[in-house]
């Protein structure tokens, strides 16, 4: 019999998500120190070459924000289905296919203006993230097929068809046996921002942030999609689809995390790789949960999660650690967060042995 | 020899906050006899039980079984004892089997039950009391009925020699409760079994017990031998309780007919007809009170009204237009509110604010928007002007709903339901739930609700709560409507029979 | 054919085993979607626990327990702290991939001390994996470990009500699941591909979790989803040495389109029903 209950906390505050999320992410920074320590390295070094590889130079500002803009969009990708009360996690693979569309576009169309072609790529992008997100949304919203387990799966074949692609039918002719396409004309490139080599979609990315803002908490669609997210019958009895709901934000999400793979091609990579991507997808999961699915907090959060990829990475080379440590930290902080979020909805309260078992009448 | 008092119940005493469930109550069960608890909803029977059956522990009072005084820790403490109990909510496991079901948490099995034996022995069992099951049947193939036998099952094969039943007809169609009826008599006939029937239907009381004790609002009122039970006396001893009226029914000229339904027939979650043909009409600015013990089917029917559930026959005829096929959103369109009796199941979003919550069934009309977005600024002030009258108690308006009290968010479903124009409300239980101050204020605003026109119709279970606001009223009983009558020829006794079954009018 | 058939029974051990662990968990209504994470902390611990040790049955030992004690990272969060159990599942495959890269790196390039024996053409771990599929049937159909573990799964508050105690099965699952991924990695790290490499498991702790949604949590039919995937692994190498034109990739496609397409099929109330889908799967308890 169990000496101390919890129970659920009868309100949880803003305060309260600040203090639990800033706690547990202490809590994980506490957790990799000492990971390091045990390792043989000084932490206190580790954490300031982490900063300062990522956030102390030009150079490294430069660094974090281009592996900030797929997180952005991955993140987004996550927080508004999440608020539909839709668990999207097949962001990698609709970036792919993002990718994989993009990529097509750029190095086929023809006799198109040149300025319509970056926006055609992108676009392509958004589209086959769209409809690869969708294929979820239909399976959940007609026939109640877990999301989660769709969409993770829809995520290797996406990738998988990537590889195909690069292995076989856009595998670039005369290259060295590497596994990639060719690459994409220069001029079809997604431009940088003036003066930086930053692509433009990173405008794009924090437009978008605001926009879904805006639209979750100023438009008719929005609050549709948070009653939908917050009470399903409730959304039911005052008209609303859940169908047309649920469809809406994975054809979204899907589009957002599409962008993110043709902005990573034609704004980053300039040819499409087989596993082009490290896990962004996964990345933005993690980001989106930690920023509790509020978009503007998704643009710091993904930029200093950019930052730890960065100077993980530079810690890697400098202090000759093995690699894998980004992955620990985030897997780390991950678990302290997942942890956490119970200390923000249960309270631990002692209780007399008789009353374990009480309950309202 | 052993006392023939089984189970002794002495002064328990049992509060919750704000309520006092059991207050001093005295309760005996003799060997071999079925012992009724009868009373309305709320009276405390299953506190009681769930005290007896070591679920609940009591603040004061003595138990005693067989005369020795207990005290439960849990469950299995009273189960060890022989004590069973079948909740009103089956707690089986739909894809194990009958036989599994029974051994689930039982020790004496070991690691590899052998479930042969055990059918053998629940075979026997069965015959014994009557109660046939096919023991290899998995749960989810079996009807209610059958689902109850298994429980029954489950705590005789735990060598339970006391069974207690909450509200054990409440699921079972007719037929089957006859059936239950008949077992539980053939099970006590040979005194090792003794039965507390919980029950609130009077018919089905004095058809299976040998004593009743009456519980009302915690208390004991009466207990009896079933002996010629006087069934007037019986359900006044029951619900009888002062109508301290602060409100009073007001007269009122009676508008045209508002909706008209006829011989609706409206299936339940599992597709059996909860509503099985009804008819009535109802007029502008009348309050038809529709009485009945939950389950009836007066939810169904208040849920076909508002499009969230759909008839499979009958018509239903709102201003003069056919609306059998309504939606929700036709419904909020044409101007029919909806109070729910579990707003924080359905009507609200608990993870929302106040505010949004207020603009539920308003939030598409054109007054909150902006260029194209919603207008917060005019959105809180309509929020405030509802908080205000209304006098939800809130900091602000950004506060969750599901952070208000109770009375708070039936204030608040109210006042959204009422901030708009409407034609019919549909109240499902509207103070179900509310301390006799926010009950009040609820029911001033029915009634002058009613008086600008609106047709209302109040589904409850609380007669006082219907007498005091009904033009008319109507009795649901098993999906039909029985005895409409205006209310001021309403004998209060005869819609309390009427809720429990007797004297159906044919 | 029969080479071809003992080929793919050994490239569909690990799934075999894998999905076997993770029925468990997901019978008790855990999901973990972390087996990838699991699979490789086992074939890092089993590498290096036979590397030491000299003996690869040590080795497997080694494999389970840090297996386990993986699942157990998972079991607290999602038990105990009621953590939504996709977040943690994924933090457990972000961090076993990170914490094998960073601590296996000086096994790389060694020889593994692998299993010298093999029983009618294949290695003693797949043995053990077959025996397996049928102990998990009885363990799960006759035992009463077995009825608590689909009581907790499905309807928690029943088993509850009947003195089950729903924590602890719940843990003991999730040890199961942990251990018996846990294994799968150690099969690969010294028997398989007798080896150690970063991410060696190369997604096929992926295709063991569509496995268990494919094969609807029936020890069978995963045995038989298991040698089928096996079989499409080895071909994804052999069809092209034979000269066939099907890419490798589309054929490893196969195993998620059909999961997805089961479960698709399967999605009416009366069919759940019927096969005992954990209806609590995914959701923490608390009394």
């Amino acid at each position: 019999m169990k000496r101390f209950v919890f129970e659920r906390r009868l309100s949880t505050t803003q305060e309260g998500y600040l203090r639990v999320t800033v706690l547990s992410i202490l809590f994980s920074i506490f957790l990799f120190g000492v990971f390091l320590l045990l390792g043989g390295s000084n932490p206190i070094l580790a954490y300031l070459k982490i900063l300062r590889s990522a956030f102390g130079s030009l150079r490294g500002i430069s660094h974090t924000t281009l592996r900030m803009i797929p997180l952005v969009f991955t993140a987004l990708a996550f927080a508004l289905p999440y608020r539909a009360g839709v668990w999207n996690i097949g962001a990698e693979g609709q970036m792919y296919m993002g990718a994989f569309l993009a990529t097509g576009v750029a190095l086929s169309i023809q006799g198109m203006p040149d300025s319509l072609i970056v926006p055609a790529i992108i676009f392509s992008g958004f589209l086959a993230g769209a409809i690869w997100g969708a294929i979820s949304g239909i399976l959940r919203g007609l026939l109640k097929v877990d999301e989660i387990v769709t969409t993770l799966m829809m995520n290797y074949i996406a990738i998988l068809w990537v590889s195909y692609l690069v292995t076989g039918p856009w595998r670039e002719k005369g290259g060295w046996g590497y596994s990639h396409s060719s690459l994409i004309p220069k001029e079809r490139w997604i431009p940088f921002i003036t003066g930086t080599e930053i692509p433009v979609t990173i405008v794009l990315g924090v437009l978008f942030a605001f926009i879904i803002a805006l639209l979750l908490k100023r438009s008719r669609l929005g609050y549709e999609i948070r009653v939908v997210g917050a009470n399903p019958k409730t959304a039911e009895l005052a008209g609303m689809s859940s169908l047309k709901t649920i469809l809406l934000v994975m054809l979204v999400a899907g589009g957002l995390a599409g962008i993110a793979g043709a902005g990573e091609i034609a704004g980053v990579q300039h040819r499409l790789r087989m596993g082009f991507s490290p896990g962004y997808g996964f990345t933005g999961i993690v980001i989106a949960f930690l920023s509790r699915g509020n978009p503007l907090v998704i643009i710091p959060v993904s930029f200093l999660f950019a930052g730890m990829i960065v100077g993980g990475n530079t810690l890697q080379i400098v202090m000759k650690l093995p690699s894998g440590i980004v992955e620990i930290f985030q897997g780390m902080t991950l678990f302290c967060l997942a942890g956490g979020q119970f200390f923000l909805e249960y309270r631990m309260k002692r209780r007399k042995r008789w009353e374990i078992f009480s309950s309202s009448p | 020899m052993r006392s023939d008092t089984v189970v002794e119940l002495k002064g328990i005493t049992k509060a919750f906050p704000g309520v006092v469930a059991n207050k001093d109550i005295d309760f005996e069960l003799n060997r071999g006899e079925v012992h009724a608890l009868l009373g309305e909803n709320g009276a405390g029977k299953t506190t009681l039980m769930n005290i007896l059956s070591g679920l609940l522990r009591p603040d004061d009072g003595e138990i005693r079984i067989f005369g020795k005084p207990v005290s439960f820790r849990s469950p299995r403490e009273a189960i060890s004892l022989g004590i069973g109990m079948v909740h009103q909510q089956f707690l089986l496991v739909p894809s194990l089997s009958v036989v599994e079901n029974i051994v689930l948490g039982h020790k004496e099995e070991g690691f590899i039950p052998n479930l042969r034996n055990v059918e053998k022995k629940i075979k026997t069992l069965s015959e014994n009391y009557n109660l046939e099951i096919e023991p290899r049947a998995k749960v989810w193939q079996l009807s209610a009925g059958e689902k109850q036998r298994v429980e029954i099952l489950k705590a005789l094969y735990r060598e339970a020699q006391v069974l207690i039943l909450d509200e054990p007809t409440s699921v079972l169609a007719p037929q089957e409760a006859e059936g239950l009826i008949n077992a539980l008599r053939e099970m006590t006939s040979e005194g090792h079994l003794s039965v507390v029937f919980v029950s609130h239907k009077l018919p089905e009381v004095t058809a299976v017990s040998d004593r009743i004790t009456v519980l009302r609002r915690g208390r004991v009122v009466a207990a009896m031998e079933n002996d010629n039970v006087d069934y007037a006396v019986l359900s006044n001893v029951m619900v009888g309780r002062e109508l301290q009226k602060s409100v009073s029914p007001r007269r009122r000229e009676k508008g045209g007919i508002l909706l008209e339904v006829e011989d609706l027939v409206v299936p339940d979650d599992r597709g059996v007809p909860a509503v099985d043909g009804v008819s009535f009409t109802l007029s502008e600015g009348e309050i038809l009170g529709i009485a009945g013990v939950a389950g009836n089917g007066q939810k169904e029917l208040g849920e076909a009204l508002i499009g969230l559930r759909s008839a499979t026959r009958g018509r239903v005829i709102f201003c003069g237009k056919e609306i059998t096929d309504i939606t929700p959103r036709q419904a909020i369109e044409k101007k029919i509110g909806f109070i729910p009796e579990e707003p924080l199941t359905i009507g609200l979003a608990g993870g929302l604010s106040v505010a949004d919550n207020l603009i539920l069934d308003t939030y598409r009309s054109s007054r909150f928007l902006r260029k194209g977005l919603l207008d917060y600024n005019k959105i809180e002030g309509f929020s405030r002007g509802i908080v205000d009258t209304h006098g939800i108690k809130t900091p602000d308006l950004g506060l969750q709903v599901g952070h208000l009290s109770g009375g708070n968010v039936q204030r608040l479903i109210l006042g959204r339901e009422l901030s708009r124009d409407l034609k019919l409300l549909v109240a499902n239980h509207p103070t179900k739930g509310l301390d006799v101050g926010a009950a009040d204020f609820v029911w001033e605003k029915l009634i002058s609700l009613g008086e600008e026109g609106v047709g209302i119709i109040l589904i409850s279970e609380d007669l006082e709560e219907i007498q005091t606001l009904s033009n008319r009223i109507a009795v649901m009983y098993e999906g039909e409507l029985v005895g409409v009558e205006e209310s001021g020829r309403v004998d209060r006794k005869k819609i309390g029979l009427l809720m429990m079954g007797v004297g159906k009018e044919e | 054919m029969g080479d071809f058939f003992v080929l793919a029974l050994s490239a569909g051990t690990p799934f075999i085993l894998a999905s076997l662990g993770e029925i468990f968990s997901q019978k008790s209504g855990v999901l973990n979607i972390g087996i990838e994470g699991m699979m490789l902390i086992g074939a890092l611990a089993g590498f290096s626990v036979a590397h030491h040790s000299g003996s690869p049955w040590i080795g497997l030992v080694g494999g389970v327990i840090a297996g386990s004690l993986a699942g157990l990272i998972h079991g607290f969060l999602s038990i105990t702290l009621m953590a939504p159990q996709v977040i943690s599942g994924m933090a457990l495959t972000i961090f076993g991939f990170g914490i094998t890269s960073f601590l296996g790196k000086p096994f790389l390039g060694l020889p593994a001390t692998s299993f010298e024996t093999s029983i009618l053409g294949v290695t003693p771990p797949v043995i053990i994996a077959l025996a397996l599929i049928p102990l998990s049937v009885f363990i799960l159909t006759k035992t009463r470990f077995g009825i608590h573990i689909r009581a907790v799964g499905e309807y928690p508050e029943a088993a509850d009500s009947a003195g089950v105690n729903v924590s602890l099965i719940r843990y003991l699952c999730v040890l199961i699941g942990g251990g018996m991924a846990g294994l799968s990695g150690a099969y690969l790290s010294l028997a398989y591909s007798p080896m150690w490499r970063e991410g060696m498991t190369a997604g096929r702790g992926w295709i063991a979790l569509s496995l268990v949604f494919f094969s609807m949590r029936k020890p069978i039919f995963a045995l038989l989803g298991a040698i089928f995937f096996g079989a499409l692994w080895i071909l994804q190498f052999k069809l092209q040495g034979l000269g066939f034109g099907v890419s490798p990739y589309l054929l490893m496609m196969i195993p998620y389109a059909s999961t997805i397409l089961v479960l698709s099929l399967l999605s009416s109330e009366r069919i759940r029903g019927r096969i005992g889908v954990p209806e609590a799967l995914g959701k923490p308890y608390l009394r």
